[in-house]
């Protein structure tokens, strides 16, 4: 097909490891007020946004140098496509996950 | 000191609006200035230092003294703390991610770019998505800032 570019092993170790790293960062937002409160307390001065920052950016960073060295010899992957979407696909729900824990009743305050 | 890196982190959001522009119009062939990795490279530099610049000043954002943004924002319209100003600290966090992806799809297909119109629509898509996010967080972090600013 035309259109249907291949992705090679190293394009997709960065939509494979930014896909979870998202979707995790979400569920840390999430979970930041009791599951993970001292977890995610790194830093005071920054509550727990210091951890989902640095665990985040660290989990993303990490995933993406090993399913580099993993895939970067697969010459195709699948289409970029099928990529984009399953990589949109994990943003919204990142989002989601993030918006879900936000405190919304305040809007009616 | 600090107010200079407020200053810099709002004028860094309008570079990175810039230079997710100036990729986009690459990517759709409207424009012939520079190359569109390097565009990318652009974007990808100025989301990671909005995120650093937006993070120290976050530190003073959040001080529980009375007199602070957050103390204010808190007592008059908590709702622009809970909801926008929360949500342009946690999305904002994914933005140099998907700018990161999108810089690694145009550095790898950089030789199919130049004659394949349908592969440059395909990455299109990623920062297309980008920009209306970024745009979504520019608003979510101006009217806060315009309550109450950190200096």
């Amino acid at each position: 097909m035309k259109n249907n570019f291949a992705v090679p092993g190293s394009l997709a170790a960065a939509f494979l490891s930014s896909s979870i790293a998202i979707i995790l960062m979400g569920v840390m937002v999430y979970l930041r007020e009791e599951v993970l409160n001292s977890i995610l307390g790194i830093y005071p001065a920054l509550g727990t946004f210091g951890g989902i920052w640095l665990y985040g950016y660290l989990i993303w960073l990490v995933l993406w140098i090993v399913l580099y060295f993993a895939l970067r010899g697969r010459a195709s992957m699948g289409s970029l496509s099928t990529w984009i979407n399953f990589f949109v696909v994990a943003t919204l729900l990142g989002i989601l996950i993030t918006l879900a824990s936000l405190e919304w009743n305040t809007l009616f305050q | 000191m600090l107010f200079a890196i407020t200053v810099l982190h709002g004028i860094l959001g309008l570079v990175l609006i810039a230079a997710l522009g100036w990729t986009a119009l690459k990517l759709a062939g409207l424009s012939t200035w520079g190359s569109t990795s390097g565009a990318a490279w652009a974007s990808l530099i100025s989301a990671l230092l909005l995120n650093i610049t937006g993070s120290y000043s976050y530190i003073f954002y959040r001080l529980r003294d009375p007199g602070t943004p957050r103390s204010i924002i808190l007592e008059t319209e908590p709702w622009v703390h809970r909801i926008l100003f929360e949500s342009m600290e946690y999305v904002g966090l994914i933005i140099p991610i998907m700018i990161a992806v999108a810089t690694a799809a145009i550095v790898i297909y950089r030789r199919q770019l130049l004659e394949t119109i349908p592969l440059r629509g395909q990455i299109s898509r990623i920062v297309y998505i980008t920009i209306f996010l970024v745009l979504l967080m520019a608003i979510a972090g101006f009217i806060p800032s315009s309550i109450a600013m950190v200096k």
